[in-house]
């Protein structure tokens, strides 16, 4: 059994799902992908009250994968999203993103389709796509202006910067909390506690009744994202700004 | 543009970026990751270094450099 994500179920109905492909840096390879919708709804069939959702201590998700990028530009891909984003809205209980690490690109979008969100002081945070030479997806058109304010949203999609925890701290996001890394698991730890104290059936009920907004946010955004994507991903110079943006610095 | 006010802008972005630093401790002999920054951070750095100082390298031309006073030496290459 591969250990690119680690499931633990806790017996007063906390379960963890753990983003654990130290090879892959949390990125979104076919194989990656697979197994985390196959994980979340796995979780699913555990009937847990609330899921903390976590990655390595420095990398939470590491977003789009180079080979499937190229593939996008080159035509050897359809435009599409992953399902990611509907799988984890589509939980019936609430999620906990517990970001220890950095988030990046559709990583960081993973948030967004979160119910609480924690951030580390330390790692960094940000909506790349631009960087990349395509426009942004993952719902980030429709929803990041939700996590971190339309202003800042707009900020991060054009710059493509990524926003180190400590900055965001500064800023009025939404995000719930922003701490020191060694703090975030223990305060996750002690969110899920809260909830888990509560009626799994009322939990369910006001899941849903939350995740209306988000749902029709998320359609939105997959009207206008894939289109721009069909465009911006057959732009010339895209390829080029890919092959830049992988270039690791030491 | 000398190499002395090359390094002034990059050790402003690490300060900058990394927590909990202090200028006279930045050695330029070392690594910006001997200060606590990862990979995000460096890049960074660069990143800001480059805009302030309006030069514009590829990160293929980068990848090699191992230390503070290697990045300078680099920008100073391409300054005007």
């Amino acid at each position: 059994m591969s250990e690119k994500i680690i499931i633990q179920m806790e017996e007063n109905g906390i379960v963890h799902l753990k983003m654990n492909d130290a090879e892959g840096k949390n990125t979104f390879t076919a194989d990656f992908v697979a197994e985390l919708i196959r994980s979340l709804e796995k979780t699913s069939d555990m009937k847990p009250k609330v899921l903390i959702l976590q990655g390595l201590p420095d990398i939470f998700c590491g977003g789009a994968d180079k080979k499937d990028l190229m593939d996008l530009c080159e035509g050897k891909l359809a435009v599409k999203d992953f399902i990611i984003q509907e799988t984890l809205l589509n939980l019936p209980f609430p999620v906990i993103a517990a970001m220890e690490g950095h988030a990046i690109g559709g990583g960081f979008a993973m948030a967004m389709y979160s119910d609480i969100i924690l951030a580390a002081r330390e790692s960094r945070y940000g909506a790349v796509f631009m960087q990349l030479g395509f426009t942004p997806g993952m719902g980030c058109t429709t929803m990041l202006s939700e996590l971190v304010g339309p202003y800042i949203a707009s900020e991060m999609m054009f710059s493509g910067k990524r926003f180190k925890g400590s900055e965001l701290a500064h800023k009025s996001t939404n995000i719930n909390y922003i701490l020191p890394r060694e703090e975030i698991m223990p305060k996750a730890e002690d969110i899920a506690l809260q909830i888990s104290e509560k009626n799994i059936k009322s939990i369910y009920i006001l899941k849903h009744a939350l995740s209306v907004k988000k749902k029709k946010l998320l359609i939105d955004a997959r009207l206008q994202e894939d289109l721009m994507h069909r465009i911006s991903f057959a732009f010339p110079e895209t390829r080029a700004a890919i092959e830049e943006f992988y270039v690791e610095l030491d | 543009m000398t190499k002395e006010e090359i390094i002034k802008v990059i050790k402003k972005n690490i300060l900058e970026n990394l927590e909990e630093i202090d200028e006279n401790e930045i050695d330029i002999n070392k690594s910006m990751k001997d200060y606590g920054a990862n990979s995000l951070d460096i890049i960074e750095v660069v990143s800001c270094s480059m805009r302030e100082l309006k030069i514009k390298i590829p990160r293929t031309e980068l990848a090699e450099i191992n230390t503070i006073g290697q990045l300078a030496d680099k920008f100073l290459e391409h300054a005007e």
